[in-house]
């Protein structure tokens, strides 16, 4: 569960992001948010994250107040967020299986049980014969679901994409969305920003729609 | 416990791994590490050679004794006189020995090493007074000595009393100054590895930027993120060392037979002492601390900066 409390974001430049957003994005739904660029749909996004703090207001991740967290706080309640980002961010250097183990790693799990989650997560999004290539040998549809595995492999509570689809052509598109969905039915909390608005008559997913920093369609009032 | 250190293997691994990515650079950074610590290791060196000189000369120091009996007095009466002196003076706990040189032996002796015999064979009379030579106890320190030659100045019999400390002085002061600039020295040093060291790592972070972002939006805790930077500190500190060992035992090695030799020309046991194996290991051990302290320094200002850059936008 997801919780907004006349959240306000400016930036060091004067640009106002996200203007008193209010809104609920309950537990285990899926949620896509829309807008013109500059809506603050990546804001948005990047708050619930933790990457960037609001200038004002309340934010509750499963009813925990995120903006009083500090150090080793904001390491841990990230673990329990899995990211997908538009641009893949694997590192070219260690190859898909290792990619796709770091969040594993980063919690400290024993390297059995990693290979395990790694395994199962890469079957999932159907690239297991490819746990030993380096990911510039990928083509992109590739890449952005080793992005997914990435973030799915540590059951993360809450899953968010910032245009996971942006680079893709529709069939992939298609494919991706699909995945996301599954998670859904895993009960995730499920939060995706996109331009894409084939995908919203789907009757399971709520549609958050951002003008201008301002929430002007919420799927849960 | 075993996961702890996998992931403390896997860091040292990744900081071997990032000198093999870039072996031109980091050949560099260890030869100028290398020099930068050899500097004070082989002046420590030189001090320590100067040390074992100034110990020996410390122990071997003797008072000399010149006694001031009338020139008249009989040969026998003269013999009564020293013997009840040797007596007396052996009974003071600092003397060790006491040699007693005559006046015959001492004229004999300096015509001998002055070279001017014929004119002090044209001397109407021997004018050198009957000596004695005292060698202290080997624990007696410089102030004892000076207080031991003082009350000795005071016994009847004895007209004046040589213990020269110029040469000791002397000795002590060089050593004091080469002691006083190798630490000067070494801590520049300190500071040189922290610099370098720092720098490497600072280059090495900026570089990894994208994984470090990354891994902090995974969750993980700047030691996590540091840890990989640390080792590679260390190890640049630890081949920085290794570097300096070799330059100085190479240095030692082609300086040591001629600085014998010329010590032995002018009749000095000085001696250039090889490289210890504890020195070694201390050298190794302080600029491996050194490097993973700059490492850690680097990686953590880094981290701390682009956490507020990137969550203060």
């Amino acid at each position: 569960m997801i919780v907004f409390r006349d959240v306000n974001k400016r930036y060091s430049n004067g640009f106002k992001a996200l203007v008193d957003v209010s809104l609920f994005i309950p537990g285990g739904s899926i949620t896509f948010i829309t807008g013109h660029s500059g809506a603050g749909k990546s804001t948005l996004l990047k708050l619930i994250a933790l990457s960037e703090i609001a200038t004002s207001g309340q934010i509750f991740v499963n009813n925990q107040d995120i903006a009083t967290f500090r150090g080793r706080r904001i390491s841990r309640y990230r673990r329990t967020i899995g990211c997908v980002f538009q641009e893949h961010r694997l590192l070219i250097d260690r190859t898909v299986e290792n990619n796709v183990a770091l969040p594993l790693v980063v919690a400290g799990m024993p390297i059995r049980d990693c290979r395990r989650r790694v395994r199962a997560a890469l079957e999932k999004v159907d690239l297991g014969r490819l746990a030993g290539s380096y990911p510039d040998t990928l083509s992109v549809g590739e890449q952005q679901r080793v992005g997914i595995a990435r973030a799915l492999v540590a059951r993360p509570d809450v899953i968010l994409a910032d245009e996971p689809t942006g680079n893709l052509d529709p069939d992939l598109a298609e494919e991706i969305m699909r995945l996301f969905f599954l998670f859904h039915e895993l009960d995730t909390t499920v939060v995706i920003a996109t331009h894409d608005h084939r995908h919203l008559s789907n009757p399971a997913a709520g549609h958050l729609k951002l003008d201008h920093g301002h929430v002007v369609e919420d799927p849960y009032p | 416990m075993k996961t702890r250190l996998q992931r403390h293997a896997s860091a040292a691994g990744d900081a071997l791994r990032r000198f093999a990515r870039v072996p031109v650079s980091s050949c560099l950074a260890i030869l100028i590490l290398g020099v930068a610590i050899s500097m004070p290791l082989f002046l420590h060196k030189l001090t320590e050679s100067m040390d074992r000189v100034v110990e020996k000369y410390q122990h071997g120091n003797s008072v000399t004794l010149f006694l001031s009996f009338p020139r008249d007095i009989m040969e026998e009466e003269l013999e009564q006189e020293i013997r009840e002196l040797l007596l007396d003076l052996l009974r003071i706990p600092m003397v060790e020995d006491i040699r007693h040189i005559s006046r015959e032996e001492a004229f004999e002796d300096f015509k001998r090493t002055s070279g001017l015999s014929d004119i002090l064979d044209d001397l109407p009379g021997n004018p050198l007074p009957e000596i004695l030579v005292i060698e202290p106890v080997e624990r007696a320190n410089a102030q004892e000595m000076q207080s031991l030659a003082d009350r000795l100045g005071d016994i009847r019999g004895i007209g004046s009393v040589s213990y020269e400390r110029i040469w000791r002085d002397r000795f002590d002061a060089m050593a004091d100054l080469f002691q006083t600039a190798s630490a000067a020295i070494g801590s520049m040093m300190g500071l040189g590895v922290l610099l370098i060291v720092g720098n490497t790592v600072r280059t090495a972070v900026h570089s990894r930027s994208g994984e470090i972002r990354l891994l902090d939006q995974l969750g993980a805790t700047s030691l996590f993120i540091m840890r990989p930077f640390l080792y590679y500190g260390a190890v640049q500190g630890i081949a920085g060392a290794l570097m300096a060992l070799v330059l100085v035992g190479v240095c030692l090695h082609i300086l040591g037979e001629p600085v014998n030799r010329l010590a032995g020309l002018y009749g000095s046991d000085f001696r250039i002492q090889p490289l210890s194996v504890s020195l070694g290991a201390k050298v190794l051990v302080m600029s491996g601390l050194l490097g993973w302290s700059a490492a850690g320094f680097a990686s953590a200002t880094y981290i701390r900066q682009l956490r507020a850059s990137v969550r203060g936008m």
